[in-house]
């Protein structure tokens, strides 16, 4: 479980988060917004990579400042900026952190052919991070953060970069992992797939949460809440681009 | 005529924008340490030039690659391959935004009227062959990737994949390169060279330890700080960390000067580590690939001077200063530890 208590956070003096109080259970929970609503500041500081200002984090009913190794070992984050090893080939790096959450080398090596496989990166799988395609990059540390099947999943935008195929692999993972009791938060901008799989959707809005609800019980549709809340698309035709 | 005006106004502003390639060298222990000793030479600087041309060649070439891949990098190929223009307008460019960087703008001046014409003429002529080569490797058929010789993730550890990364990180560094070229010229020296001096194998150790010190300030963000964010991400503690980063930069230093003078270049090597603790863990640093890395001045002087004290000592006096820096770098681990949890709550 993920309970995030009043949560604030700054950057140079500009809060992105003002008092957060999120308490996620078992399930795919979505996190909305718009850019810089600051749902991957929300990520990082559930994830444990930064602190907040003030207001508390605790996974499983833990805190990172005093259980820190605990949490991370049954937490798999996607994080914004995918924090792969850029010199490293996409299986080495799988190779290289499942030893570090206790999987011996026989069972990370099995594990990564899985996933790999799943997500269609066996052919690329000897391609150097830095080298590897957007969409590669991303399937390569959401292997990443599923290689050790944590209990609590961070994703920060699994599914924008990523071919169709893969991206129906994600949902089918995501949706096995929710039902066995692992607890998915997850940010997203492609609502027909949060419509899809989520089974709580939290809309975040200048820093605050605006929305909490339930897709499948709720009267209007994801897209409905969320520009209602974001504020309507205005379409306007540049005159210059008309032929 | 619109079109290349642009190109240039474009290329001007981006040359403006990105220092980058000044700051990355700005405070590199050996560059600086190579600096300090061209002009605290008695003789003049057109004759020090002459007499430290083998040392000229060794640090400019990897410098002017600096400068090079610098061009590449602002004006990044996918972007420039959609661009309507023809072949010679294309090598125009590379060429224009190689003389247009700052660095190479200093560096050329610098030898014209410090060093002499002859001198300016010869950073010219290197540096259009440096820039020649890279333009060719950067558009060779295949790709060239240092091999990784000694897969190190298969070793029986817990902490391979990050000793790999490391090793892997550490190769993408000139200060790696050109502490390799002496090491080698100086393990030549002794093998081959008629009747070689003892003292000499201390000073070229001393050498080999300074010109990968800086990358001690910088061990965890050589890829621009992207591993970071996994570190922060795993279950490790944070000694563990450190001591895995360490040995991968310790254990190639000590190959390095092993036939050279191990004690010094050991009891170097920890001190390096010892005081590049806090800026390796406390400051941020855009560090790129393929270029030298730029430290911290305050500490780059402290790595040079103490780990000099340590290797000269280790060297005349016995092990006991050997003991004494591996002390030192102890102390560092567990203060590092502390560090890495405070870096953690940052």
């Amino acid at each position: 479980m993920i309970d995030c208590r009043a949560a604030t956070k700054n950057y140079a003096s500009q809060p992105v988060l003002r008092g957060i109080d999120l308490v996620v259970e078992p399930g795919i929970c979505a996190l909305l917004g718009a850019n810089g609503a600051g749902k991957s500041t929300l990520l990082r500081l559930l994830s444990g990579v930064e602190e907040p200002n003030s207001g508390s984090v605790f996974i499983g009913g833990l805190g990172f400042r005093d259980h820190g190794d605990s949490i991370r070992r049954n937490l798999g984050v996607l994080p914004e900026g995918l924090g792969l090893f850029e010199s490293l080939t996409v299986i080495e790096n799988l190779m290289a952190v499942g030893p570090i959450y206790g999987l011996t080398k026989s069972e990370t090596a099995d594990r990564a052919a899985d996933l790999l496989g799943l997500l269609d990166l066996t052919q690329g799988r000897h391609t150097v991070a830095r080298n590897a395609s957007f969409g590669m990059r991303k399937k390569t540390a959401l292997a990443m953060a599923l290689l050790h099947k944590p209990g609590v999943l961070l994703l920060d935008e699994p599914f924008e970069g990523i071919d169709p195929a893969s991206s129906a692999v994600i949902e089918m993972l995501l949706g096995q992992l929710s039902s066995d009791g692992a607890t998915i938060l997850l940010t997203s901008h492609i609502l027909s797939i949060v419509q899809k799989i989520a089974t709580r959707v939290v809309i975040l809005h200048q820093g605050r949460v605006e929305s909490d609800f339930n897709p499948s019980t709720a009267h209007e549709g994801i897209e409905e809440v969320y520009f209602s809340i974001v504020g309507e698309p205005q379409p306007e035709v540049l005159d210059w681009l008309r032929s | 005529m619109a079109q290349i005006l642009a190109l240039l106004f474009l290329l001007k502003k981006l040359a403006l924008k990105e220092l980058s390639s000044v700051s990355s060298v700005g405070f590199n222990n050996f560059l600086f340490w190579i600096l300090f000793i061209v002009t605290a030479a008695n003789e003049g600087p057109k004759a020090a030039f002459w007499s430290t041309l083998l040392f000229q060649i060794v640090l400019l070439a990897p410098l002017v690659v600096t400068v090079s891949v610098d061009t590449q990098h602002r004006l990044p190929p996918e972007r420039v391959a959609t661009w309507p223009l023809t072949g010679t307008q294309r090598l125009l460019l590379s060429s224009v935004s190689f003389a247009f960087n700052p660095l190479f703008i200093v560096l050329f001046l610098g030898y014209l009227f410090w060093m002499g014409l002859a001198a300016g003429v010869f950073f010219l002529l290197l540096a259009l062959i440096v820039h020649g080569a890279v333009y060719a490797v950067g558009r060779l058929p295949f790709e060239l990737r240092t091999p990784a010789g000694l897969n190190i993730s298969r070793a029986p550890v817990r902490v391979s994949g990050i000793a790999q990364e490391m090793w892997l990180e550490l190769q993408g560094t000139l200060d790696f390169w050109v502490a390799l070229l002496i090491a080698v010229g100086g393990t030549l020296y002794r093998l081959f060279g008629r009747a070689p001096e003892s003292e000499a194998f201390t000073v070229l150790s001393l050498l080999v330890g300074i010109a990968m010190s800086t990358i001690a300030q910088r061990m965890l963000c050589l890829d621009e700080g992207r591993a970071l964010l996994r570190y922060r991400l795993l279950p490790i503690a944070g000694w563990k960390l450190l001591v895995t980063q360490d040995m991968t930069f310790l254990i190639p230093l000590a190959v390095m000067v092993s036939l050279l003078s191990l004690r010094t270049g050991v009891a170097f090597g920890l001190v390096a580590i010892a005081v590049g603790r806090y800026p390796s863990l406390r400051q941020r640093a855009n560090q790129r690939r393929w270029r030298f890395v730029g430290g911290d001045p305050r500490f780059g002087v402290a790595q040079v001077l103490l780990g000099g004290l340590a290797g000269i000592g280790a060297a005349r006096t016995g092990l006991w200063v050997l003991a004494v820096a591996f002390s030192i770098y102890l102390v560092s681990i567990f203060w590092g530890e502390f560090l890495w949890k405070r870096c953690l709550a940052a």
